[in-house]
């Protein structure tokens, strides 16, 4: 599709808006990505840049892992990593709680390096299946403003026996919080703020 | 070597700025790098606190030499939480 120069998402959307009206319904709940990594609809396009449009609900059957913007469903990734061989799905849900030592928090924000945090959630994922009898991992985890009670991460795992998906769940969700570049800043209701800081020793350069 | 540096959470606010450019001589560390940020920027870090740098996606060592090109960020502490 040929645009002029400087166009952006929102004008391809418009355009493909013109060329089919169901698309004005569908688009403003689709992601968008650009060459393989979400935009917002202000992104100014390139001459061939491949553009994909991605329905928030649809999580395509076997392993995922993606930092996304949008709420996190957990029926979505559950039914992702489910398939007829398996007796057991453990979900682990991280949330965002009303509270940290007392301190009333207002809300969340999230930020990843989302290249290497997808790449990394991904290296959690093979060490899983080598540790531990499982089939499909799946790990969403998400970023910008969240309200408490919002799921800010999502840990599905799915295997044939009980054990191995609980356990590996464990693993997954210690190591994740250990290794993967995601940063969370409280935003407490007394109207400080800070960058949570792990342990920084903890990480181990590979 | 001019690394284009990109910075999150903590550091781009410490920074005022999530990318900074860094003029570094040619085939300089990873250690190298961090001395010259915290030149530059003496309030991102404390001292005693070390600053974690990825190359290219992946975690590297302070030793690593870096190349033109090098897509580089400074990881802040991951947020860990208490369990």
């Amino acid at each position: 599709m040929t645009l002029t120069d400087g166009a952006t998402v929102t004008d391809l959307i418009s355009e493909l808006a013109s060329e089919q009206a169901r698309f004005t319904d569908m688009a403003p709940s689709l992601m968008v990505s650009v060459n393989q990594a979400y935009v917002e609809r202000d992104a100014e396009l390139q001459d061939g840049d491949e553009v994909a449009f991605i329905p928030p609900e649809i999580i395509m059957a076997g392993d995922v892992y993606k930092i996304q913007d949008n709420e996190i469903k957990p029926d979505a990734l559950y039914n992702a990593v489910l398939a007829d061989s398996d007796g057991a799905v453990t979900t682990f849900a991280g949330v965002v709680r009303d509270n940290t030592k007392g301190r009333g928090t207002s809300y969340l924000v999230y930020d990843a390096y989302r290249d290497m945090a997808e790449k990394k959630m991904r290296e959690i994922g093979d060490e899983v299946k080598d540790k531990w009898e499982v089939d499909c991992v799946g790990i969403l985890h998400r970023v910008g403003r969240l309200k408490i009670g919002e799921i800010s991460v999502l840990i599905a795992i799915s295997s044939p026996h009980r054990k191995a998906s609980l356990e590996a769940c464990h693993y997954a969700i210690d190591q994740l919080k250990q290794t993967v570049p995601i940063w969370k800043k409280e935003v407490w209701t007394d109207g400080g703020e800070a960058w949570i800081e792990g342990d920084p020793s903890a990480l181990v350069s590979r | 070597v001019r690394i284009e540096l990109r910075l999150f959470a903590l550091y781009r606010e410490r920074a005022g700025a999530a990318l900074v450019s860094v003029e570094l001589p040619d085939d300089s560390t990873v250690g190298d790098l961090t001395a010259a940020v915290r030149a530059d920027y003496p309030r991102l870090a404390p001292p005693e606190v070390r600053i974690v740098v990825a190359v290219n996606a992946e975690y590297a060592d302070d030793d690593q030499t870096l190349q033109a090109g090098d897509e580089v960020c400074l990881i802040p502490p991951v947020s860990g939480g208490r369990g």
